[in-house]
């Protein structure tokens, strides 16, 4: 189990501030995924990249605490890797560097090649793939070593929607077996679907959006002007004509009156409270 | 394995391309052959017809002259109105008057436009002068052959005798050594920035450290060159045993080989070790890999190279030794001290203990010096 904790860490280039002072601690549990949202130019690249210990040049405190080895598995937001050779070259590369045991290289290999529906290229060299074959590359290297601390900064860009699903399907795994995973992407709809905590990074700071992503996926906003229409149903807070609705604390009853008031158009969807929704208008009024 | 050998490995390997040294092979045979053909060509087929005119009263020398004429498959005219009715006619282009009053020895080249010819002339002047000077001086044409022959230096140290054929191959060595420093140039200056420049080496700083990325570069580098050094060495020293340039005695390749190679292999590596990290300094303080540094960068083994070429006459002198204790001239001059002169041991020891400090400082700082900055 990984426990992270940030004391004030702050990161300039130049007279850019990009950090400005974040103290949190980031618990592992049975197995987490962070999710990091910022806008361009936000600095989250240069707090994974603080976070992986690649950059030692900041100000404040970096601790880990763990009781076994920490095994890191890192993904740069450039996809790139060394042109030399071919696929298996560089896994088995990667699995020697990564210290993969000795034994254990060309199973480990194999078993990448696989997972990542790269076998039938694995004799191709690096300049011949496509650039989603080259990010699923990427990914087989940096987590051949099974490792325990995950950061990825932008593991689904460029990747179709098929691709997309085979990396939240592996990191779902890792989430499972217990490590901790960082990871930043500009798809938020993805995040919402597998991070277990947001956070936002925004103007130097780092700010939770929720504790929890169920949440987001739970609360329901609703327009209605005649109120007693909504009589019954528990409502969580409103604000003038808007309620907020937990819809795990409402009975089946109560979500069939919804339906039935939905399509009698008494009431309408204001919103759902997505990612998205949060990140534009904490952005915008940033 | 070690991370830094499984790096260096895999860049050796990938870097290894055995297309690449036949197609070398067959371009340097092939521009052997054609230096040779082109000579043949040049010499034979030169399209200007000759004449040789030697109107003088000497009938033993014009029966001499009308020999090598012969020889050379020249026409030769006794008459000067024949010969300069055949270039009015066009049948010639020139003739070679043999003067009977000049001062010293001298033969006129008539021609109607420019002669270009030179080395056929020459040839020709070569042919004629054994035969003309005596005459001249009025001197036996033996006694004429003894003088041509100069001065025999015999050398009684045994081994100054090869010094010529040693001077030969250090100057094959150093060619071949420059060669290697300018491939680890474009390898670690390109491999490097561009690492750099794409990100490539965020992935591997997070599982390795900035010394091992460095080391494992400088010594695929120094596998790559050492790969090119033998094969060159191999290549050239044939060669030149080939075309006769160099006629060493198996007992003076023993003696070279059990006396000097391991001196000659740590020069070498140290030596070869020192520009490697300097590039490798160099290249982690270049964000842009078409920065114009590279560019200035290049000059600085090849002008080291060039002082010491230009200085290998003077081999034995102080000065020359001076030159092994700097680290940018120690790979040439060390290299050539042992090659063409007694080791001094040591100076060897001061000059390699130098220049691997320097190394050592160098691979400090490339080490201490790489960033890698992104804003996101």
């Amino acid at each position: 189990m990984i426990s992270i904790s940030l004391s004030n860490i702050k990161k300039s280039y130049g007279e850019n501030n990009v950090l400005k002072g974040i103290s949190l601690t980031f618990n592992c549990g049975k197995g987490n995924i962070i999710g990091v949202i910022g806008k361009n130019g936000s600095g989250k690249s240069t707090l994974f990249k603080i976070l992986a210990k690649i950059d030692k040049s900041f100000i404040g405190e970096l601790g880990i605490e763990t009781k076994e080895q920490v095994r890191l598995g890192f993904l740069p937001e450039d996809r790139s890797l060394a042109k030399l050779g071919n696929i298996q070259d560089i896994l088995t590369l990667w699995a020697r560097i990564q210290s993969v045991p000795a034994k254990k290289i060309q199973k480990a290999v194999e078993r990448w090649l696989v997972k990542t529906n790269l076998w039938s290229n694995r004799l191709d060299k690096i300049s011949s793939l496509s650039k989603g074959n080259q990010q699923k590359l990427q990914l087989a290297c940096a987590l051949i070593h099974e490792p325990n601390l995950i950061i990825f900064d932008e593991p689904f860009s460029g990747l179709d929607p098929n691709n997309q699903e085979l990396v939240i399907e592996i990191l779902s795994e890792f989430r499972n077996s217990g490590a901790l995973i960082f990871l930043s992407a500009h798809q938020l709809e993805l995040v919402e679907r597998i991070a277990n905590q947001c956070f936002l990074l925004l103007d130097g700071n780092l700010e939770v959006i929720e504790s929890s992503t169920e949440n987001l996926q739970n609360e329901l906003v609703i327009e209605c002007y005649r109120p007693q229409l909504l009589q019954g149903i528990p409502i969580a807070k409103y604000k003038g004509a808007f309620y907020f609705i937990e819809l795990d604390k409402i009975s089946l009853l109560h979500k069939n009156i919804l339906l039935d008031l939905f399509s009698n158009q008494e009431i309408k969807v204001a919103q759902t409270r997505s990612l998205r929704n949060i990140f534009l208008q904490k952005v915008q009024a940033g | 394995m070690n991370k830094t050998l499984a790096l260096a490995l895999y860049e050796f390997k990938g870097r290894l391309n055995f297309k690449a040294d036949l197609i070398g092979f067959v371009l340097i045979a092939f521009l052997i052959s054609s230096r040779l053909f082109a000579e043949y060509f040049v010499e034979d087929t030169v399209p200007l017809n000759l004449a040789i005119l030697y109107n003088g009263n000497d009938s033993g020398l014009s029966k001499e002259l009308e020999t090598i004429a012969d020889n050379l498959s020249i026409p030769f005219f006794k008459i000067e109105q024949s010969v300069v009715s055949d270039i009015d006619s066009g049948r010639l282009n020139a003739y070679l008057g043999i003067c009977n009053d000049c001062t010293k020895p001298t033969i006129k080249v008539h021609s109607v436009g420019q002669f270009t010819a030179l080395k056929y002339l020459n040839i020709i002047k070569s042919e004629l002068e054994p035969l003309l000077l005596p005459q001249f001086y009025k001197i036996p044409k033996e006694l004429y052959g003894n003088i041509t022959n100069g001065i025999e230096l015999e050398f009684v140290e045994s081994n100054t005798n090869t010094y010529q054929e040693f001077l030969i191959l250090n100057t094959l060595f150093m060619i071949i050594t420059i060669l290697g420093v300018l491939t680890a140039f474009a390898f670690l200056l390109q491999g490097i920035t561009e690492e750099k420049d794409t990100k490539v080496t965020l992935m591997y700083m997070s599982c390795m450290e900035v010394r091992e990325w460095i080391d494992s570069k400088v010594l695929a580098s120094t596998c790559l060159s050492f790969k090119n050094f033998i094969v060159y060495i191999f290549i050239g020293s044939i060669g030149l045993r080939f075309f006769g340039i160099i006629e060493l005695s198996n007992e003076d390749w023993a003696i070279f080989i059990s006396d000097k190679l391991a001196y000659l292999a740590i020069t070498f590596a140290v030596g070869y070790m020192f520009w490697c990290y300097l590039f490798a300094f160099v290249s982690t303080i270049i964000n842009d890999p078409n920065s114009p540094i590279k560019s200035a960068a290049v000059l600085v083994p090849m002008t080291a190279f060039g002082i010491v070429l230009s200085l290998l006459d003077f081999v034995s002198t102080d000065f020359f030794k001076w030159l092994n204790y700097i680290p940018f001239t120690y790979l040439f001059t060390q290299s050539a001290s042992i090659i063409l002169t007694e080791i001094d041991k040591i100076s060897f020891i001061i000059s390699t203990s130098i220049t691997s400090s320097v190394t050592l400082i160098v691979r400090v700082f490339a080490i201490k010096y790489v960033k890698f900055e992104t804003i996101q």
